[in-house]
């Protein structure tokens, strides 16, 4: 069964109509799914609902066959939604310890687990994110990666089955994009990933991608249906990556099927 | 004309303390920026100096020890500084740096005001057409989009007529088509207005394929000064800066590498590779 | 980024650092308010003694002290001078005869313009050179009456508003001391930890302090980062054209209003994003937590705890039955 399933979900900001305008999806238990799309096309928008952070104008959202609903006071909402961990963009803004370690607890000490248990669990995620030695780091003496993977770290250690990442490397230098990517990638198939990015590199690790325009979804599917369809990018107002463009070249000029595979592996990683 | 950093030695760190350490933050022996033509990017890992070096050219920070030069003239004590910030226009991260007044106009003047030019306002507006924004005059620049913005931050710094025009990592959180219509826009003004360009960036796609030049930093230290393209030819170099290669270089190397050709695999767009690969396949076949 | 480090906490091992935060905290407050009872110089000079042990066994240098005491001492002396010139109580204990003439108030005004002009030179200690510019003339008033007199004057101190002026002088020392003593021992974080301790019972009256103390450790988090974006905002705007150093009143403000518009926008967003990443991390305002950090009493903050109850009793001794 799907772990989340999305009915028809319409959400409107006072001032943006339609930020989302009616969009069902389901993904799998264990699924990496990239969701593109250009600057205001409703990806963020998307995420912040499904982690109830937002609350929508109409439609469903399921997650594990249970509905997520708008009351906040609710403990079976509370459950679900626990269930669910976003990484955000801006790696400063999200720190909320004043060290590594105070910041992978909070979410803990907010889900009123017990103290030994935190210990526990800093210790065991802090080392899976490679932090372990950083712990009483103050988050001005670390760069944006490290305090991405912290953030990384404080989901995890809530048992989330769930992770979003919302441009979650975008701020990063290209050491930061690759520690975080790495991190990621270990996780994958063993939690369920929604990733919302601008970056290639990250598009080939998923399983499935989703495109975003206008607050609708306008396809889905492997990344490389999706990137090779240049009239799909157009519409979706996304520029066709140089590395496709040279697969395209080579696939046209015929000149030889060996070295196009080769390109296709060697961006796709398959 | 241009802008030159020698010797130079900052930190932040101003105690006693600091000083005798030797401790620095960033040095930088020779260092010139021509004030026409220039494409220039400044790569390197988060710490590594790049805003602060930006921040030196203008005088915005003071080094401890070093001179900065502009036009062949020492900047002093004495020196006016106002000239030196209109030469130097520098476009912050985020543009809620900057941006403060409650028309867009206003804001986009503001820059030419201070400098004391004639007609701030024409200025503005002409500023704000070459960013194709001029219909957004007198919107209050809060409830704009975040591209929009950053057009409104970028005008406001275009409308003093710099001669250089520094931008700290302008294309952060732009999906590819906006990344793409702002670089555009910027080779714009390279190519036609000849304003030297020098941009912070992470994203080695922007380096090769639209800068001619690369400054890397490490640490407070210039490791390579020069030709855009060439720098990812020293591999220990790109590892060492913790760099990356653009994926298009990647695969181009991965095929030289696994069919033997001879080609060289540092281009900089999808065209040029391809025709390099094709010389050398069809060379090939033909032997 | 260069950092910016908040707070006064000084990294020494000393006894004073291993105590309990909720221990420096009450103990503290117990001796401040003991203080205010005393007023008796020799009582209150006992105390500052030990202030002044307090102040050694912490093995925070001493110039750390000072600086906190340099930061109130223009206060603190003028305040002292002006009690002892006005406030007439008590005998008389001597009086100063002065003579104003024409040579010697030029001789003053000199010496002055004196003081000013050396400030351009000399940027330290200023307010020791301005109190021996002020020595310096009311001496020539005294000794070197010379030319057309314009008026004799006279100063009398009373011994006890001497007295009154020392109490308030020591008390304050006292003060300064004893609060630095625990800012400079306990890390910001760790006085927000026993704060929170210490209210968390307050709970059971419907008075949640939990959220009072979540939004220190938030601001103790987040200061530093925004006085580095106040220095980025600053710099963005002197790239514009803006001259902090110059203008008048109006293109004053409206440089404070350059600076304060970004300021307030992007503390802003921060606020906004930091409250979308608490409350997606589950934290719901006045909700139960657990704690990662434990406080433990151990035995040496029972004797603390004991010896300041005994100090407050006795000065309330003091104060009230002697």
């Amino acid at each position: 069964m799907a772990i989340i399933k999305v009915q028809d979900l319409k959400f409107e900001y006072q001032d943006i109509k339609n930020a989302i305008g009616g969009v069902s999806l389901e993904i799998e238990e264990g699924e990496f799914v990239c969701i593109v799309g250009h600057n205001g096309s409703g990806k963020s928008t998307l995420a912040k609902l499904l982690c109830g952070l937002l609350v929508p104008t109409s439609g469903h959202i399921y997650i594990d066959g249970c509905e997520l609903k708008a009351e906040l006071e609710n403990e079976e909402n509370d459950m679900l939604r626990r269930r669910i961990g976003i990484v955000f963009q801006n790696p400063d803004n999200q720190f909320v310890g004043v060290t590594v370690k105070d910041d992978i607890a909070f979410g803990l000490e907010n889900r009123q687990i017990e103290r030994n248990e935190i210990i526990k669990r800093i210790d065991e995620y802090s080392r899976l994110v490679g932090m372990d030695k950083f712990l009483d780091r103050s988050p001005e003496s670390l760069s944006g990666g490290e305090k991405q993977r912290v953030a990384i770290a404080g989901i995890l250690a809530c048992d989330t089955d769930i992770i979003i990442l919302d441009e979650a490397t975008s701020m990063l230098d290209p050491k930061g994009v690759r520690e975080v990517l790495s991190v990621i990638s270990n996780l994958k198939h063993k939690k369920t990933i929604i990733n919302i990015t601008h970056n290639l590199n990250e598009m080939v690790l998923a399983d499935k991608v989703i495109v975003m325009n206008e607050g609708l979804i306008t396809a889905s599917g492997d990344v490389k249906t999706i990137l090779e369809n240049e009239e799909l990018l157009k519409e979706a107002n996304l520029v066709i990556p140089d590395t496709i463009k040279l697969l395209n070249m080579i696939r046209d000029s015929k000149i030889s099927e060996d070295v196009e595979d080769e390109v296709c592996q060697l961006i796709f990683h398959r | 004309m241009s802008v030159n950093l020698s010797q130079v030695i900052f930190s932040y760190d101003t105690s006693r303390k600091a000083r005798l350490s030797g401790e620095y933050y960033l040095k930088v022996d020779n260092l010139n920026i021509k004030d026409t033509n220039e494409f220039i990017a400044i790569v390197g890992h988060t710490g590594s100096g790049k805003s602060t070096l930006t921040h030196l050219l203008n005088r915005l920070l003071i080094p401890q020890k070093g001179k900065l030069v502009v036009d062949e003239k020492e900047v002093t004590k004495r020196t006016k500084l106002l000239p030196i910030r209109k030469k130097v226009g520098l476009v912050f991260q985020f543009p809620e740096y900057q941006i403060f007044e409650d028309t867009v106009l206003k804001d986009v003047s503001f820059g030419p005001k201070n400098f004391k030019l004639d007609n701030p306002e024409t200025l503005a507006i002409e500023a704000m057409e070459t960013l194709g924004i001029a219909d957004l005059k007198d919107r209050n620049p809060f409830t704009l989009s975040g591209g929009q913005m950053r057009k409104v931050a970028i005008a406001g710094i275009l409308a003093s007529k710099p001669d250089i025009l520094v931008l700290d990592e302008p294309t952060v959180g732009l999906d590819s088509a906006s990344k793409e219509e702002l670089l555009e826009f910027l080779k714009y003004l390279n190519e036609v207005k000849h304003i030297s360009i020098v941009l912070i960036t992470h994203d080695m796609e922007v380096v090769t394929k639209y800068c001619r030049r690369a400054i890397v930093l490490k640490k407070g230290n210039i490791l390579y000064d020069g030709d855009s393209l060439e720098l990812f030819r020293d591999e220990k170099l790109v590892e060492d800066a913790h760099l990356d290669y653009p994926h298009l270089t990647k695969i181009m190397i991965e095929l030289k590498k696994k069919y033997n050709l001879d080609i060289d695999p540092y281009k900089y767009d999808a065209a040029s590779a391809f025709s390099e690969l094709e010389k050398a396949l069809i060379g090939g076949k033909h032997e | 980024m260069n950092s910016v480090v908040f707070g006064q906490y000084y990294h020494a091992n000393s006894w004073l650092h291993r105590l309990d935060p909720r221990c420096k905290l009450v103990s503290m407050f117990m001796l401040m308010i003991g203080v205010f009872f005393i007023r008796r110089l020799d009582v209150l000079a006992l105390l500052f003694a030990l202030a002044i042990i307090l102040v050694i066994s912490s093995k925070v240098p001493i110039i750390k002290y000072l600086k906190s005491i340099k930061m109130i001492a223009t206060l603190l002396i003028f305040t002292f001078v002006f009690q002892v010139l006005f406030n007439k109580t008590g005998n008389e204990l001597y009086t100063f005869n002065f003579t104003l003439t024409y040579f010697n108030l030029a001789a003053g005004i000199l010496l002055l313009v004196l003081f000013f002009v050396l400030g351009r030179l000399v940027k330290k200690l200023r307010l020791l050179q301005f109190l021996a510019t002020l020595a310096g003339a009311f001496s020539l008033q005294m000794f070197w009456v010379y030319g057309d007199v314009i008026t004799p004057y006279s100063i009398t101190i009373h011994d006890a508003s001497l007295i009154n002026s020392g109490i308030i002088l020591v008390r304050v020392l006292i003060l300064v001391c004893m609060s630095s003593c625990l800012t400079l021992c306990t890390k910001p974080t760790d006085i927000t930890l026993g704060l929170d301790k210490m209210f968390a019972p307050l709970k059971k009256l419907h008075l949640d302090t939990s959220i009072f103390t979540m939004m220190i450790s938030i601001a103790l988090r987040f200061i530093p980062t925004l006085i580095n974006e106040a220095f980025r905002i600053l710099r963005a705007q002197a790239s514009r054209g803006v001259e902090f150093s110059q203008g008048g009143l109006i293109k004053k403000i409206r440089q404070m209003v350059s600076l304060l518009v970004p300021m307030f926008v992007i503390a802003y967003k921060k606020a906004a994003d930091l409250a979308l990443a608490m409350e997606a991390r589950s934290y719901i305002p006045g909700h139960d937590r657990t704690s990662l950090y434990l406080l433990k009493y151990k035995a040496r903050d029972y004797i603390v705890y004991v010896f300041s109850l005994l100090l407050l009793a006795g000065m309330i001794v003091v104060r009230f039955v002697l």
